[in-house]
This record gives C-alpha cells, structure tokens and sequence, in this order.
C-alpha cells in the first residue's frame, strides 16, 4: 500500500506523542514528592487540590482527588487513620505539628509509606486559612530503616550468641586444661611406675652400705678408728644418695599447674638421666653425653620438661633391649628450617630466634616408615597390650607445645632413632 | 686356711661395706666392679664363694651367673639384688640363695657359713636341677614359662635385713 504525505506526518506526530508519553511515565516514575492545597472555611477543609506528582506517589489523579473529597483519606492505611485524623484536626486548629509519616494504600492496592509536611496559610488576623501539604514518597527510606533495624538486631542477636559461645568457649577450654592436665599426670604417672623398680634398687644399694656400716661398727671387737670415720663418711653419703633419687621421683610424679621458671637445660636432662641410672645399667647401654657449653637458660616447667626427656629416654632404651649406646647432645643454634621440626606446630618459634635444640639418640632397629606419621597420636603403640598406654609421646609433644617449643622424631641417617626438642633460648643477660 | 669371696656389685660403697664386713669376719675378699671383671676375676679354685649382683654393666650378672654355673656348676654363689621380683625364684635356686638388698651382716654370714659347709655333690644336684631349665629360664622369658612355679627345685631365699631383723636391732 502506497503511504500519502499526509500519513506519513500523522505517522510523525504519533511518534512524538508517543516518545512524549513514554517521557512523562519515565518522569512520573522518578518523581517521589507532591504539593497539595487545603482550603479552609470557618475552621473546616473546604476543598483540597493535589499536584500533578500524586499520581505517581498514590496512584490517583488530581482528578481523582478532585471528584473525591474523602479519597485522601480513605487512602490513609486503616492503622494509620487515627494519627492522621489527630494531626489534622491540630493544623486545623491553628497549630504547626512536625511532618507525620505513615502509610498509604496506592490505587494499585499496594502500601506505601509517606511523609506528610504541612505549611499553613494564616490571613491578617492570623485565622487560618489554607495550608500546603507537601508528601514524599520515603518508602524506599522506610525499607532501608527497616532493613537496617532487622539487620541490627540480627546482629545483637548474633552478638548475644557469640557471647554465649566464648563463654562456652572458655569453659571448655578451662575443662581442656585440666583434662590435659590430668593426661600429662597420666602419662607421667606410667612412666613413674616404670622408674620405680629402678628407682626402688637404686635406694636400695645406699640402703645396703648403710646396714653394712651399722653392722661393721657394732661389731667385736670395735674396729679400727680410722675405718670408723670412713664408714661413717660412707654411711652419710649413701643417705644423701637415696635421698636425692627419691627427691627427684618425687619432683617427677608431683602434680602441679604449670610452672614456668628459668632453668639450666644440661642440668635438667643429667637429672632425668639420674632416675635412669639402673635402666641404663640393666639394659647394658652406654651413655654419650654431648651438652653444650654456656647453654642460654630456657624457660619451662622443671617437672613436666624432665618427663619429656625421661620418657624419651625410656623410650630409646626400650628400642636397644640388647644394649647399645643412648647420645644426648644440647646446643644453641638460630632455629631454622634446617631443624626439621616443621611438622611440629611452631607458631611461636620464627626464623632466627634463639634456640635451645636437644637431641637423643638411640642406635635401636628404628621406627617403621609406616608408623612414623602416628608416633604422636594418643593411644598409638607399638608395644604390647598392657605394657604401654600409647600417651607417652602424645602428651610429650603436648608439653613441649604448652612451652612454645617444637619436637620432630625420625629416623637416623646412620640407624636407630632420633628425637629433637627445640626451645626458645631465654635473651642474655636475663636471669 | 681363709676362705675366698669375690664380691661383684656395679656400686662402689656397696662393695666396700660388705668387702670391711667380710674380712672383719676373717674373709679373703676379692671384688668386681662389673660382669667383664669378675670373669676375669674369677679364678677357679682361687675362689670359694661369690656374691653376685644381677645388674651389672658391659656384661650382664646374668650372663656372669649362667657362665660361672655352666663351668663351675659345684661353686657356692649367692645372688645379691634390689629387685628379687625381677628375677624368677627358680632363677635364684640355681645359685645357693638370693639375698634381698638391704642385707644384713649375721643374715649373709650364716647364708655363706650354710653353703660352704654344703657337700659338693648337694650344690651339684642342685645346680643339675636348674640346668635342665636353663634355657627356659631366662629372666625375660620366665614370666611367660608357665612350668616355673612347678619345678620341683629346692630353694631358699632370705629375706632383706629389715625383714629379718630380730625386734630388739630395730629401732
């Protein structure tokens, strides 16, 4: 079909009505306010006339409006009605209430919420006689508010929760203290009891030399002067001996909290070697001790650190049941990744610090390649059924972890197995 | 003609206690600080009577008691230890006693005097006795050896000084 000139500028003119239409919707879209008026007489709304924005706020034309004088407030959300009434039956008595926000019920049905200002109008004799109501659309505000409000008591919610979790927290990990406490007791109270037939003979030949004495000096006839001076300096000296050995078991099996005191490393492990003394006569073993001269002072608790060396100890002799040669060397080096010890949690030990490293050596068959990942989980054991617990060296790693320090055990290049303790050295010139 | 001890404990004062005792009582005595020395210290039929202490370094009282019984089955040997427990009590009847650590001076005197006044062929069965079980009796293995607790073996064992005191030397 052919198209005259004349419908191709009615096509024109459409095209702008319409691209003109599609202005006012996208402008009525973004408008959000609206002026209205309110006649008074004698005290009482007269008539009413809305601005051009209220169709986009509320839905309804000024005509609408217009044709209804109510409509306005059968638009007000029944809840809200009674505020409304309120507020305008101040303005029209004269008054200037601050701007009401509340909810309107749109054409459409939907709720909106609205901010009601109002300017009133008064003539000479200051009588009322009109006012301008301006409304603005803050639904998008209210939701936001709203949205903030829910979110804030969300997160006082979450705040009470987490307060309730770090008590739990806390006292779990109190009730974790003590368990690990008690399994450190635990542990050491097995290896006490594996020290005491040794710990018992060792008492025992201090015993004998005092019985003997006791008995040569009672003796007829009485023995020579000077032999009486030197059985009695004998006799002294083997009450001072199972004195000592007793002292240090006792030290050993004490239960106390955490004590944490500077301390001479080289001394504490010649003290834990001491409780050993008949385990490594019995079992045939040779002790190298290798300790570094001026050490720096660590510092840890006396007790539980001198169950670590022990039961190290224990354990390498245990490995070499036929004999064979336990070396113990101390030294201080800057700790490093050469230290092997990476697979011991070691937050608090950095790269160059100061380091106390103590290694004990057996010449024994060694650890299975398959049992060195697990040689620190509790209960693990490679000992019979009721000979050993499993805890020894969980509880070990556990006490040298509790003082910062780090532990590694593997196998020796040359055989047998290795154990490395790294400690933080203490600074110098501090006691 | 003096009778001959050899004394073998790893611990000093202890061998000198009981070495003053013993000569004071009219013993020759000779002492070993170890397993190695009193093999070499012991010279047969320059020595009449042992006291051997089971714990001992470089070679084990074990291995000295089962050496010196093995080719001296007749020598009266008695087994000085802290830990009597550790040992089997049919270990000890092998050799003429075990004596308890802290043992005192009349209790060892009388033991040594019994054994030594013992006929040779007395020791000798005894010690034939033991041997038939010897390599069942090893001390690790001893405590699975069920048959221990019924072998018809003689056996004495003394106990340790506190225990046997009379009432009146204790205070």
């Amino acid at each position: 079909m052919n198209t005259t000139p004349f419908d191709e500028h009615s096509s024109q003119a459409d095209q702008a009505v319409k691209e003109s239409e599609r202005r006012y919707q996208r402008l009525l879209a973004s408008v959000t306010d609206y002026v209205y008026l309110v006649t008074v007489d004698d005290g009482r709304a007269a008539a009413t006339s809305h601005g051009p924005g209220c169709e986009a706020v509320t839905g309804f034309t000024p005509g609408e409006f217009e044709a209804d004088p109510y409509l306005w407030f059968r638009m007000v959300h029944e809840e809200d009605r009674p505020a409304v009434t309120e507020r305008a039956e101040r303005i029209l008595r004269g008054e200037s209430p601050p701007p009401l926000e509340h909810r309107i019920v749109r054409k459409d049905g939907t709720i909106r919420w609205i901010r009601n200002t109002v300017v009133p109008r008064k003539d000479e004799q200051g009588r009322l006689v009109m006012y301008d109501g301006l409304v603005s659309d803050i639904t998008e505000r209210r939701r936001a508010e709203e949205q903030l409000c829910d979110a804030y008591s969300e997160l006082s919610q979450r705040q009470t929760d987490l307060k309730k979790t770090l008590q739990e927290l806390t006292a779990a990990h109190e009730e974790l203290k003590a368990a690990q406490l008690q399994l450190i007791q635990a542990a050491k109270l097995e290896s006490v009891g594996t020290l005491a037939a040794g710990v018992a003979h060792e008492v025992k030949n201090p015993l004998q030399t005092i019985v003997m004495g006791l008995d040569y000096l009672s003796g007829d006839p009485a023995p020579p002067k000077e032999n009486i001076k030197m059985v009695l300096s004998d006799m002294r000296e083997a009450v001072a001996r199972a004195h000592a050995i007793i002292q240090e078991l006792l030290q050993l099996s004490a239960q106390r909290d955490f004590e944490m005191k500077s301390e001479d490393l080289n001394l504490l492990l010649c003290r834990s070697l001491f409780l050993l003394q008949n385990e490594i006569v019995a079992s045939q073993t040779s002790v190298a001790r290798r300790f570094g001269a001026e050490l720096p002072r660590v510092k840890i608790d006396r007790g539980k650190m001198e169950q670590v060396f022990v039961n190290l100890f224990l354990n390498a002799l245990q490995a070499m049941p036929q004999g064979g040669v336990l070396t113990i060397s101390s030294r201080v080096e800057s700790f490093s990744g050469d230290l092997n010890v990476a697979e011991s949690v070691c937050l608090q030990l950095h790269h160059g610090d100061p380091v106390v490293v103590v290694e004990v050596r057996d010449t024994g068959t060694g650890i299975a390649e398959a049992d060195l990942p697990r040689i620190f989980d509790p209960f693990f054991t490679t000992k019979p059924v009721g000979v050993g617990t499993g805890l020894g060296l969980s509880v070990v790693k556990n006490i040298v972890a509790l003082h910062g320090g780090a532990i590694a055990i593997r196998n020796a290049p040359g055989g047998g197995a290795l154990a490395t303790v790294v400690l933080k050295a203490e600074p110098e010139g501090r006691p | 003609m003096k009778q001959r001890v050899l004394i073998v404990d790893d611990d000093e004062s202890v061998r000198e206690s009981l070495k003053k005792v013993l000569a004071g009582a009219g013993y020759e005595v000779t002492t070993a600080a170890d397993g190695q020395e009193a093999v070499t210290q012991f010279v047969p039929g320059q020595i009449d009577l042992v006291l051997l202490d089971l714990n001992l370094p470089f070679r084990s009282g074990w291995d000295v008691f089962e050496r010196l019984t093995t080719q001296h089955p007749t020598i009266p040997l008695i087994i000085i230890t802290g830990l009597p427990d550790q040992y089997p009590t049919a270990l000890a009847a092998g050799a003429g006693a075990l004596m308890e650590k802290p043992i005192d001076a009349p209790a060892l005197l009388k033991t040594m005097n019994e054994l030594l006044a013992e006929p040779p062929e007395a020791r000798l069965r005894r010690m034939c006795g033991y041997q038939q079980d010897t390599k069942r009796l090893r001390p690790l293995e001893a405590s699975a050896a069920g048959r221990l607790h019924t072998a018809p073996i003689r056996f004495r064992q003394v106990s340790p000084a506190t225990q046997g005191a009379a009432p009146g030397r204790r205070r």
